[in-house]
């Protein structure tokens, strides 16, 4: 021992010695281990390699990234081609929506007022039972506020203008083609129906009577999932034929983004006003006049707009013992 | 070659003389080589002697290629020789014994010499012991005469106690109590030598006192006193050195009676200590035996025959040796073959005095490469692994570097190639989903349109009925029951319509149904056939009343013409 310490150098040295050993083992195990590492990275990447090389279709060329990236330009500029004959300017639409549910109760009777009067400002214009709120039953005899939530209010006033605009298109095209003609010819409006805003209560009386709601039929609206979201209007009426005719073409030429879904003629079995040539005649008289015939029109009309993405929500794991659903 | 060699060199007050032994195979001592020189310095001044040894010790090593561990002789005149007695007790205890003893025996602290013993005696219940002391300072100085020289001592010997041996390796074959005297220039040693002990005693007289006595007398320095004392021995003195001839025998004449009177209290000693020892010899040696009237001197006192010792004469003699230089250098022999021979010889006497910390350094010395060497090979076994892995490592890195340059634009592309195909995907799905609507979108103007060009064309007739039957399950009941809007992948439904009319025969109003108005019946029909929305007929029914006809026509229409 006293030699080691005497002899401070040599045992500096084999301290330094030991620590080195010691030092290089430890570091010739790290070493290992991260050679380890190296080599199943490695392993990873050769197998990556080979089956991007060999098995990955298409392959990672930069042929096929053109290809794709012209396959995809031409379906953006497919699909902006679409959006603008779908969807023109339906600014106003979603203009001057009111702030609050006392405002949207007010616009609603506001509206409700201003059409029943020009459906009563002349004598072949009627409105019967189950159109004189034009679709808004519910906010003017059932309910006694306007719609609570903000997106509700910006819904319904999507709906007061579309009915307030077809309503318009149709008291137009009620009006005679023919200069010589200066009497209103006989419209009925039958009724007006919207597509549900709020509650599944929405429209139901106080007999459970639901009134200006209705569902459109799968098999009939536009909607499309996560790519086209709709709102559902129909309008019945008795007019001549005529006048839906103007109808549809004036609701054709304005460039809203709304689509005619549905259109069904049922024979107008009653007097639809005071103009006597207006009568039916089938089966009563032997010289029918097609042109003064009345119909009674179902028009079904939806506003449509880009469905919105819907928020990512992580599935629920279903229950222990619970069936899965079945597709 | 002999595996045993040995170098000695002797350092004595005047000379420095150097032998190089080896054993051949038949046991014989052989000197292998053998050189001496004086000491050229003045024997007066102690302090020039160190360096004159080194000197001579660096001169006779370079001149003969000496070289490796080497056993010094230190002359009497720097030891302290006595003889101690100790007990004989256990022997964990013993040495401790002895050490007591010698430090009361000696005038020094123990700490400021360096001892070594020989047992003598030992008879069971006392040892007899020669303990030899030497300076801690004039050790280390010896020491450094052999280093200064670049040869390594492993052992500083007494040359008094050394001479017994050589005595007794030359009487091995015939043993017999003599007295042996070295006498040397500074101090004599006289040695009682039997064939069983020994009894050693030095006197610090010598050659020096004849030379100081002759300056003394002479008023001359001592140098020069001893150039013509040395003269005078060796007869090379002339005529007109007679005074000085006359005055050496004087003070050689003094020097030996004065060394009778101290031979004779020893002998005295002796034999009163060894009363049935018989002296049947006296050996000397040393150039102080030279002197002129002292072997007969001692013959006519002691009553023993005398005779000069030639140690040289027991050994072998090698080639390399000068054998007239080394006969007339035999009486510088005796340290030397002592010194080498304590270790031949049955109870030699193997002093050491060299310091312990240049024994232990010698050892230090010898383990110090292998320490050195496991150092070297402990960072070597632990820095190895670590290249090797460090490399092994570099290259898996550099390999992984080069594939992962050959993998990232792959993957890179790959990687494109998915997120554009699930963009196209999306804007496909997109397209899809808008592909019906934009084709359907005027679908019943148009429809209606065509319907009533073809009402007009054939003229006098009018629709009562239209209506469109979908084939996909019931309408729900309106207000009842909630779509399922979500259901993206509905059949495409078959649409049928069904249409009634009327149509007028103006030309026979009575008739119920004419030929003109079945024509143009027919011929609407056919016309509703052609329309492009329309697939097929699938029914007709006609009633008549008298200027009527009643139609009903079930229609298929065209799946790429949703209505």
């Amino acid at each position: 021992m006293s030699f080691f310490q005497e002899n401070k150098a040599i045992t500096g040295l084999l301290a330094l010695g030991g620590i080195v050993f010691l030092g290089g083992v430890g570091w010739s195990v790290v070493n290992h281990l991260s050679l380890s590492k190296e080599k199943t990275k490695f392993a990873t990447l050769e197998k990556s390699y080979v089956k991007l090389a060999t098995d990955t279709k298409p392959s990672p060329e930069k042929d096929n990234i053109e290809r794709l990236q012209a396959t995809l330009a031409k379906a953006n500029e497919v699909y902006e081609k679409q959006k603008s004959i779908l969807f023109g300017d339906s600014s106003f639409l979603t203009e001057g929506v009111p702030a609050d549910s006392l405002k949207s109760k007010f616009n609603l009777q506001t509206f409700i007022t201003k059409e029943t009067q020009l459906f009563t400002s002349s004598p072949n214009l009627s409105l019967e039972k189950g159109a004189e709120f034009f679709g808004f039953e519910h906010y003017i005899a059932v309910k006694q506020d306007g719609p609570s939530l903000p997106q509700d209010i910006a819904k319904v006033h999507l709906q007061r203008q579309v009915i307030e605009r077809v309503l318009n298109h149709l008291l137009a095209a009620a009006k005679p083609d023919d200069a010589k003609k200066t009497v209103q010819e006989s419209l009925i409006l039958k009724s007006v129906r919207r597509t549900r805003v709020e509650s599944p209560e929405e429209g139901k009386d106080q007999g459970g009577v639901v009134r200006g709601i209705f569902n459109i039929a799968p098999e009939v609206t536009a909607r499309v999932k996560d790519v086209v979201d709709t709102v559902g209007f129909e309008f019945v009426f008795v007019a001549k034929t005529e006048t839906l005719r103007r109808l549809v073409n004036s609701i054709v030429a304005e460039q809203l983004p709304w689509v005619i879904r549905s259109i069904e003629v049922k024979r107008f079995q009653g007097d639809p006003g005071a103009d006597p040539q207006a009568a039916p005649t089938t089966g009563t008289q032997n010289t029918p006049v097609i042109v003064d015939t009345y119909s009674q029109f179902t028009l079904t009309l939806e506003v449509i707009s880009l469905a919105k993405p819907a928020p990512a929500v992580a599935p629920e794991a279903p229950a222990p013992g619970s069936a899965p659903k079945s597709k | 070659m002999s595996a045993f060699r040995k170098l000695v060199i002797n350092c004595g007050v005047s000379h420095v003389s150097f032998g190089l032994f080896s054993v051949d195979s038949t046991g014989v001592l052989s000197l292998e080589d053998f050189g001496t020189e004086d000491l050229p310095y003045d024997l007066s001044n102690e302090a020039s002697w160190l360096p004159s040894t080194l000197s001579s010790v660096k001169s006779l090593a370079k001149t003969n290629r000496l070289s490796g561990p080497v056993t010094l002789v230190s002359s009497g005149a720097n030891l302290l020789l006595k003889s101690v007695k100790s007990p004989v007790v256990g022997a964990d205890r013993q040495q401790q014994t002895i050490t007591y003893e010698v430090s009361r025996n000696l005038p020094y602290d123990l700490a400021d010499v360096v001892w070594d013993k020989h047992v003598v005696k030992d008879d069971g219940v006392e040892q007899e012991l020669l303990v030899a002391a030497m300076r801690v300072e004039q050790s280390n100085q010896l020491a450094s005469c052999a280093t200064g020289a670049g040869l390594f001592p492993e052992a500083i010997t007494a040359g008094p106690a050394v001479d017994v041996n050589a005595v007794r390796l030359a009487l091995r074959d015939e043993p017999q109590d003599v007295l042996f005297l070295n006498i040397g220039a500074k101090s004599t040693t006289l040695a009682f030598i039997t064939p069983d002990d020994y009894s050693i005693r030095s006197i610090q007289t010598g050659g020096n006192t004849v030379t100081q006595s002759l300056a003394d007398s002479l008023a001359r320095p001592f140098d020069v006193a001893e150039k013509l004392k040395l003269a005078f021995l060796s007869g090379s003195s002339t005529a007109a050195d007679a005074q000085v001839e006359q005055m050496v025998t004087a003070a050689s004449q003094n020097f030996i009676r004065k060394l009778l009177t101290d031979l004779t209290r020893a002998i005295a000693i002796f034999r009163r200590q060894r009363p049935n020892s018989q002296l049947s010899k006296i050996l000397l040696t040393g150039r102080g035996s030279l002197l002129p009237g002292l072997s007969e001197s001692l013959a006519e006192k002691i009553g023993a025959p005398v005779e000069y010792f030639n140690a040289a004469a027991c050994l072998k003699i090698g080639s390399k040796v000068n054998q007239t230089f080394l006969d007339n250098n035999f009486l510088r022999v005796s340290e030397l073959v002592g010194a080498v021979s304590g270790q031949l010889l049955p109870n030699g006497i193997k002093l050491n005095l060299l310091p312990t910390s240049i024994v232990k350094g010698r050892e230090d010395d010898r383990r110090k490469p292998f320490y050195y060497t496991a150092a070297a090979l402990l960072v070597v076994a632990g820095v190895l692994p670590v290249l090797k892995t460090n490399s092994a490592l570099a290259e898996t890195r550099k390999a992984y570097s080069a594939l992962n340059e050959k993998v990232a634009p792959l993957k890179a592309n790959h990687e494109e190639i998915i997120k554009l195909t699930a963009e196209s995907a999306a804007s496909l799905k997109k397209t899809e989903g808008l592909r019906d609507l934009v084709a359907s979108k005027n679908n019943w103007p148009n429809f209606l349109s065509d319907l009533q060009g073809k009402l007009i064309e054939v003229g006098d007739v009018w629709l009562d009925d239209l209506q469109v039957l979908r084939s996909t399950p019931a309408d729900p009941v309106v207000g009842t029951e909630e779509p399922d809007p979500d259901k993206d992948k509905k059949p495409r439904p078959v649409y049928k319509l069904k249409l009634k009319g009327t149509m007028i025969d103006r030309d026979h109003p009575i008739s119920t149904v004419s030929p003109e108005i079945e024509e143009r019946a027919t011929k609407l029909l056919e016309s509703i056939k052609s329309s492009p929305f329309i697939k097929a007929v699938e029914g007709k029914k006609l009633d008549s009343k008298p200027g009527l006809l009643l139609f009903e026509i079930i229609l298929e229409v065209d799946s790429q013409k949703r209505l």
